[in-house]
């Protein structure tokens, strides 16, 4: 075995991930090579450095506070909810009454339209009905059918036309809740669910924003390429 | 013998305020120390850990105790400092890429890093670790959790958040080499 080779599994080793027949690999070469015994002697170092790292232990008053301070929060939560956020939590109550699924896919969609301003290029707004490459009425009513549709020019102005109609990946959608309808049948979205409930359910005020970056730059991409591949039918 | 938590929230759903009041008590350490570890920031960490438990509180309803509470909890915390660190602590959290200032103690007098400034430059090498890669690792070394529990909290696969660790470590090791190689 190459050090290069030991050096790339040290990690696994110390969380005991390895295979028998490759752990034993490993360890019969870091018995004949002190520099990658050094490197996994270095790890361990590391770990206990990290494990060691103190969190500053706040004053007693501090932790004194805590309970009384929280519970304030929630008296007075709740007796403002009636009053000044009956509408936040009217919305509460009407969004856990839809299929976790539903969520999901408006979340998603939300998140489409989004992503136009996120990533110029990959998504745009149809700006000008005039301009656009064709309205959906044009092709609608064939059962099934797949369109591809060329993109709208990315402009100021439709940054601000969020409402109407979006081009995903090429294609064009009038109405961004058949996207969502259709996007909730995409298995991923499963995979994500629960952060939407996160961001969405427990803060439906939040920016949508906050949870879009919360994914990783591989999510991202796969919920970009997931929509890039996305064919609807015209039902 | 302690109460189990789930007996703390059948005795809360049915009315008993108190038993809220033992769950906080009981759990709002650890809850800080994660939001403190995500964060870096001690006030960060206070405001954090009382919005979770707020959090906490008004879904505590629809808990299915499908994990534990503790992963339920790590999740809520974990998912507001993720929130919390995306919307506007970039500028406090360099890219991984990004060389961190740490003193390098050939340069100095004292020619060897002390056990505290080792610490305070692990604290800034950890300051550069993207958000994710931080979750992973503190709740790997520091709550022990498996890589699979860690992954239903981030809502991510297993095989992601281990990589997540990997990479964390890996970056620490690049970013503290200096310190065991000249200590």
């Amino acid at each position: 075995m190459r050090c290069e080779e030991a050096g790339s599994t040290l990690l696994e080793l110390m969380e005991d991930e390895l295979p028998p027949g490759r752990r034993a690999e490993v360890v019969g070469h870091l018995e004949v090579c002190s520099a990658c015994a050094n490197e996994l002697s270095a790890y361990r170092d590391l770990l206990a450095l990290v494990r060691a790292d103190p969190v500053p232990d706040p004053s007693p008053r501090f932790w004194e506070e805590f309970l009384p301070s929280l519970k304030h929060r929630i008296e007075r939560e709740a007796s403002e909810a009636p009053r000044e956020s009956s509408f936040w939590l009217n919305g509460l109550r009407s969004w856990f009454a839809f299929p976790r699924p539903l969520i999901a896919g408006v979340a998603v969609a939300a998140i489409s339209i989004l992503i136009v301003i996120r990533l110029p290029g990959s998504f745009t707004i149809r700006a000008d009905r005039q301009k656009a490459p064709a309205p959906m009425e044009q092709s609608a009513g064939r059962e099934g059918e797949t369109r591809d549709w060329d993109r709208v020019p990315h402009t100021e102005a439709g940054k601000r036309d969020m409402g109407e109609a979006v081009i995903v990946a090429g294609e064009l959608v009038e109405d961004t809740s058949a996207l969502a309808a259709a996007i909730q049948r995409l298995p991923w979205v499963d995979e994500i669910a629960d952060r939407v409930e996160t961001a969405w359910v427990w803060r439906p005020e939040s920016d949508p924003r906050d949870w879009l970056a919360s994914l990783s730059e591989e999510e991202q991409q796969l919920l970009f390429d997931r929509l890039r591949g996305f064919r609807w039918s015209s039902s | 013998m302690r109460e189990a938590d789930f007996e703390l929230i059948d005795r809360f759903l049915r009315g008993d305020g108190a038993a809220f009041d033992e769950l906080v008590r009981r759990r709002q350490r650890e809850v800080y120390n994660l939001a403190y570890r995500m964060t870096r920031n001690a006030e960060d960490a206070r405001d954090l850990s009382q919005e979770a438990f707020l959090q906490v509180y008004r879904n505590l309803n629809r808990f299915d105790r499908r994990s534990s509470l503790s992963t339920w909890m790590y999740r809520i915390v974990t998912n507001l400092c993720l929130n919390h660190l995306n919307r506007g602590s970039r500028s406090r959290f360099p890219s991984i890429n990004d060389e961190v200032d740490v003193a390098d103690p050939s340069e100095g007098s004292l020619g060897r890093l002390e056990e505290k400034e080792r610490q305070e430059a692990l604290a800034r090498a950890i300051e550069t670790l993207p958000p994710q890669q931080r979750a992973s690792m503190t709740l790997r070394v520091h709550h022990q959790l498996p890589h699979g529990e860690i992954a239903e909290i981030l809502g991510i696969s297993e095989a992601t958040a281990k990589v997540h660790y990997f990479h964390a470590v890996q970056a620490l090791r690049r970013k503290l080499a200096y310190w065991r190689e000249d200590g």
